[in-house]
């Protein structure tokens, strides 16, 4: 059950050898096993894979998957958690990071081929993937637009609030699918020096709120805990960007 | 790389030829004492290869081998006289004599 946990790629090349192995070792070998496969989902560069590009496309998709979590975390406790300063939210380095974010992600995106056949294929994806989040999110507009939000009862109001983060949430989910879906028929995957560049950018852009919401977590004379688990939350995740720049710069040269 | 290190312990194993996991591990319990953990092996062959160090035969039953490419023995050779140096300098200032 545990080789099931890791990713496709490294079951279909290492699997039943590492069943194996598990097998001879029993549970003793488990923890060496979460840690294996915790590392292995962290570093998407070095799974087997038949090209280079598969492995630009993997590092384009974990560049995705981490900013969209950085994005969610950080506009999450800007905007729903009221002892935080307002002013931290529309301060000038968040709308900086806010834009290295999109230059960023610009950088590492794939881009679709200039096919007529490829840009179809790339908006009916995007349409199927982006319907449930964008009718959740209409839906919770038009109810604020009407006035329904407040004029509903007190107990509906948390359930447009949940649809409203739900559809956030599932829009930055299907962006990461979406980037990880298409071939090389259908889109060019970054090339190395863009891809290295984005991924710096998008390093910056998401170590950043860090240390902003830890300052703000404090600004008010007391700890604001969730600011600052937020804050250090986010600096977490900054060593996924680190660990696949060096993954890119190990990639064997006739790869 | 260090001695103890997984990817470095797969590499010297493999020098004397083509193996599967499983007897690379069992090489690697006859040369330190004591068998690499799955996922630590299994890591250490995926980085190994994605560097281009080493590289898969043909899948045999179960197993899949694996030898040292030409650039990994080149690596491999570095690493073990950079070790060389390190380990004859450390005996030395410790007024031991190599092995």
């Amino acid at each position: 059950m545990l080789v099931r946990l890791y990713p496709a790629a490294f079951r279909s090349r290492w699997g039943p050898a590492l069943e194996g192995e598990i097998g001879t070792g029993g549970w003793k070998a488990w923890p060496n096993v979460l840690a294996g496969i915790a590392d292995m989902w962290l570093h998407p560069v070095v799974w087997p894979a038949e090209s280079c590009t598969q492995r630009y496309r993997r590092a384009a998709t974990m560049a995705v998957a981490v900013s969209a979590v950085c994005w969610f975390i950080t506009h999450a406790v800007m905007e729903l958690h009221a002892p935080l300063p307002v002013k931290t939210a529309g301060s000038w380095p968040m709308s900086v990071c806010s834009l290295l974010m999109l230059l960023g992600l610009a950088l590492v995106a794939p881009r679709p081929r200039m096919t007529l056949n490829a840009v179809i294929a790339v908006v009916r994806c995007a349409a199927a993937r982006f319907a449930v989040p964008v009718a959740l999110g209409a839906g919770v507009v038009v109810c604020v637009d009407t006035g329904a939000y407040t004029a509903a009862p007190t107990l509906l109001r948390p359930v447009l609030l949940a649809c409203w983060w739900t559809a956030l949430a599932l829009a930055a989910i299907q962006s990461c699918r979406i980037v990880a879906a298409f071939g090389q028929a259908v889109v060019v995957p970054p090339r190395p020096g863009r891809l290295k560049l984005g991924l710096w950018v998008l390093a910056a852009a998401v170590t950043a709120p860090g240390p902003i919401l830890l300052h703000a977590s404090t600004t008010n004379g007391h700890l604001d805990l969730l600011s600052a688990a937020s804050g250090a939350g986010l600096l977490v995740l900054v060593p996924a960007f680190a660990g696949t720049l060096y993954d890119i710069r190990h990639l064997s040269p006739a790869d | 790389m260090q001695a103890n290190d997984a990817q470095t312990l797969v590499l010297c194993v493999l020098a004397e030829g083509p193996l599967h996991g499983y007897a690379i591990n069992t090489a690697i319990e006859e040369l330190t004492g004591r068998r690499l953990g799955p996922g630590s092996l299994y890591g250490a062959l995926t980085r190994l290869e994605t560097k281009g160090l080493i590289e898969s035969l043909d899948e045999s039953g179960r197993q899949r081998p694996v030898q040292l490419t030409p650039q990994g023995r080149q690596v491999l050779e570095r690493e073990l006289r950079a070790m060389e140096r390190v380990a004859a300098a450390g005996l030395r200032n410790l007024g031991a004599h190599p092995a």
